[in-house]
């Protein structure tokens, strides 16, 4: 399909676009709600394209300007890339239709859906960048985003968790430009693959830049993606944003800085160097770490939404856990947990943001008998519960079975007993809020389900919950193949 | 001797090095919000020296083609640090703004008083 | 408020200002300069100018209006010149070939680059003059209400 030989740059170009003009519509909301759904949907239709160009005839490298590496900027697409764009293009198009119909929150929805555009725009550059200053400017947008996506709301909240997140996120930011400078310094290039070449050369002769760039770098991704123990602005970000931002926030800005790292680690680093320092070990400590840590702490939380981010820092340890097994199937499990993760807390913090509009209701406690009387809405909830938990028939479990097929594949029965007790734990602090909500006594609150828009976008993520439960093998030529990236 | 020599030409990183803990150190462990700002703008600042004075030649001129000049500075990391610049005045701008929202919302620019008056919210 | 002094600089600086920034901008091919550092100096004259101003006059200051048109034209200036690339059968922001290149060392010399450096000055210029607006009414609501 050559037609889509211009995805990569369109993708991007288009959601710019759309960006810029959303702001010049004022008040037009039918106009300016076009704009914002039209650009997300022909970024899905662009990435379904390039995702089946890739396929089909492998990578794509898009040379920007005509210009030829190590000289131009090169966009490169591989199956890993394709498979995040896809991923980001869905679940962020289903996002974006419940900013626009859903719940009302913040004033101005022109320069809400600017900021959400720039973000997806920033995201689906930044898995597609080939060199590590494109992908650098990529994340410093994403970042500002995010960061202006949360404080959009406006409340004292929200505003002082996002000055909080600002500041680590600077933190991180500063880290990985240092680590690229080094980077820069020992190759000479910036451009992924030419800076693997070299370093096969160059990496003996300066061991200690490397090591404080690699160093440097997994810290600054670990805070941008929110690894335990660097997850500690997660909670109040993700909990007072705008219910849209937390599930775009929750469901893919954090795992695009995963995806960003372990490009680098297998296009810039190379295996063989990145097999040289301990980074699968740190990744499995920090993962059992995240797994038990946010568990935990999710479990004493009364506040749904925090639960639901503490819940996400577990997850992410999830994703970081199949990098660190690094064998063929516990790769697959940790890539196929990004699209399944983001499918379901995207749902969660979607019903959640429902259920607390419509009941005014944000405490746990309170939600006894909320269930029957919004029973779809609660419904749509304890899908996304039960994926979380890895009932079998939800997305969840696939990537959890993997993850545990994994650690036995490694020799590390140990993690698949980390993986069963997370996914217990899971079900210790999910299952009673669904079981008082629908069983318990009633509470005075007045709640009714919402307008059929309002459910429309939560209904078509709870049926992809359930879809790619039953249908994994949709993902597979693409998980597997991104995989085999990794594990030669 | 040797020493000396090897500061002498490692002196940008150097600097740069200890602008990146100085600015780093002031983010982190101090309240005034204000302060963090400028300590993000240190450690930028360090992080854009490193960067140009690894393209640095001494003796070095621009890269525009003319006559007599033999010798240029590498232009990219040049042209990557004035991104760089772009990046980090709008962090900056943006984190302005939000410490003037947090002054009107809490009345203060200290981290810990803003974290006292929010637990006290709670409790 | 009326301030003398301010104005007369202002009167002499502005203009002074601006046609440096344009001949930063415009030459941003041939020597150091370019989008960004003749964009910012636009915008340096744009803030003094509704410095100048705000405490005379209220018509002559200028509209958020003004600095987002500045903003949004820029950027698409410069994905729209991308843009002409696929057009033509070529790749993103292609210049050869596509755009006319013209003799090298005079003013249209590098067919696409003077164009996306306008852009880039524009949105830089704008950029600039937005944020300090923004900053200087300090987060009040452009309709009026908090």
């Amino acid at each position: 399909m050559p037609e889509f030989m211009h995805a990569p740059v369109l993708i991007v170009a288009v959601l710019l676009l759309a960006a810029f003009i959303t702001p010049l519509l004022g008040k037009r909301q039918a106009a300016t709600n076009a704009v914002f759904l039209g650009a997300g949907v022909v970024a899905l239709v662009l990435s379904v394209g390039m995702t089946l160009r890739v396929l089909a005839q492998g990578t794509l490298s898009y040379p920007v300007g005509g210009w030829p590496a190590p000289y131009g900027i090169v966009v490169l697409v591989d199956v890993f890339a394709a498979y995040s764009s896809l991923v980001l293009a869905t679940v962020a198009l289903i996002i974006f239709w419940f900013a626009a119909f859903g719940p009302r929150e913040v004033r101005h929805n022109g320069a809400y859906f600017t900021l959400i555009l720039l973000l997806t725009a920033a995201m689906q550059g930044m898995v597609m960048a080939g060199d590590l200053f494109n992908l650098f400017v990529f994340i410093e947008i994403s970042s500002l985003a995010a960061i202006a996506i949360i404080a959009i709301k406006g409340t004292k909240e929200s505003v002082e968790a996002s000055f909080r997140y600002l500041v680590l996120s600077a933190l991180g930011s500063g880290g990985l430009l240092f680590s690229i400078a080094l980077i820069f310094m020992i190759t000479g290039h910036l451009n992924m693959d030419y800076i693997r070449t070299t370093l096969m050369v160059t990496a003996e002769q300066y061991p200690l830049n490397l090591l404080t760039s690699i160093g440097l770098m997994v810290v600054g991704f670990g805070v941008k993606a929110a690894l335990f123990p660097m997850h500690v602005w997660l909670p109040d970000a993700h909990s007072n944003a705008p219910t849209a931002s937390s599930a775009l926030l929750s469901g893919l800005v954090v795992k695009v800085y995963i995806i960003a790292l372990m490009r680098i680690a297998y296009l810039a680093l190379g295996l063989e160097i990145f097999a040289l320092f301990p980074i699968r070990h740190l990744f499995l400590a920090l993962s059992t770490g995240a797994l038990v840590a946010g568990s935990v702490f999710a479990m004493v939380q009364d506040n749904v939404k925090r639960l639901l981010a503490f819940s996400t820092v577990a997850q992410v340890g999830c994703i970081f856990l199949g990098f660190g097994l690094f064998n063929q199937r516990a790769i697959e499990g940790g890539v196929l947990h990004i699209l399944n993760h983001a499918v379901m807390k995207s749902l969660l913090f979607l019903t959640a943001g429902v259920i607390i509009h419509q009941s005014g209701i944000k405490k746990l406690s309170q939600f006894s008998g909320l269930g029957r009387k919004m029973p779809l809405t609660f419904a749509a909830f304890t899908i996304g519960a039960m994926s979380m938990v890895g009932v079998p028939g939800t997305a969840g479990f696939i990537s959890k079975l993997y993850l545990a097929l994994g650690a036995l594949d490694a020799d590390m029965l140990v993690f698949a007993v980390l993986i069963l007790i997370s996914s217990l734990l899971n079900a210790a602090y999910y299952f009673p809020i669904i079981i008082s909500a629908f069983f318990g006594r009633d509470s005075d609150a007045e709640a009714t389900d919402p307008a059929f828009a309002v459910l429309a976008p939560v209904a078509v993520l709870a049926g992809m919950v359930f879809f790619f439960g039953m249908f994994p093998s949709l993902m597979v030529p693409l998980v597997r193949q991104t995989a085999l990236l990794f594990v030669r | 001797m040797v020493i000396i020599e090897r500061l002498y030409t490692n002196i940008y990183y150097l600097i740069s090095v200890v602008l990146f803990i100085i600015g780093f150190h002031t983010m982190l462990t101090h309240n005034n919000l204000l302060k963090k700002i400028m300590g993000m703008n240190i450690m930028d600042t360090s992080l854009f020296l490193f960067f140009v004075s690894i393209g640095y030649i001494r003796g070095g001129q621009a890269p525009i083609l003319r006559e007599g000049v033999i010798q240029y500075v590498n232009p990219v990391p040049s042209a990557l640090i004035l991104t760089g610049i772009v990046i980090s005045v709008s962090f900056t701008a943006f984190a302005l703004a939000l410490v003037v929202l947090l002054h009107k919302q809490y009345g203060t620019i200290d981290a810990d008083k803003i974290i006292a008056l929010r637990s006290r919210r709670h409790a | 408020m009326h301030d003398m002094i301010l104005e007369m600089l202002g009167r002499i600086l502005i203009p002074a200002t601006q046609l440096f920034g344009a001949y930063i901008l415009f030459h941003g091919h041939l020597s150091p300069g370019g989008g960004f550092s003749g964009g910012t100096i636009i915008g340096a004259s744009f803030i003094f100018y509704s410095l100048v101003y705000r405490f005379s006059d209220k018509k002559h200051r200028l509209k958020h209006e003004t600095s987002l048109w500045f903003e949004v034209g820029g950027a698409l200036i410069y994905v729209g010149s991308g843009l002409v690339g696929i057009l033509f059968g070529r790749h993103f922001l292609t210049n050869q070939g596509v755009f006319p290149i013209g003799e090298p060392g005079r003013l249209w010399s590098s067919g696409m680059i003077l164009l996306v450096t306008l852009g880039i000055g524009a949105k830089v210029a704008g950029t600039v003059f937005k944020l300090f607006q923004e900053l200087l009414e300090g987060g009040a609501e452009p309709d009026g209400h908090h």
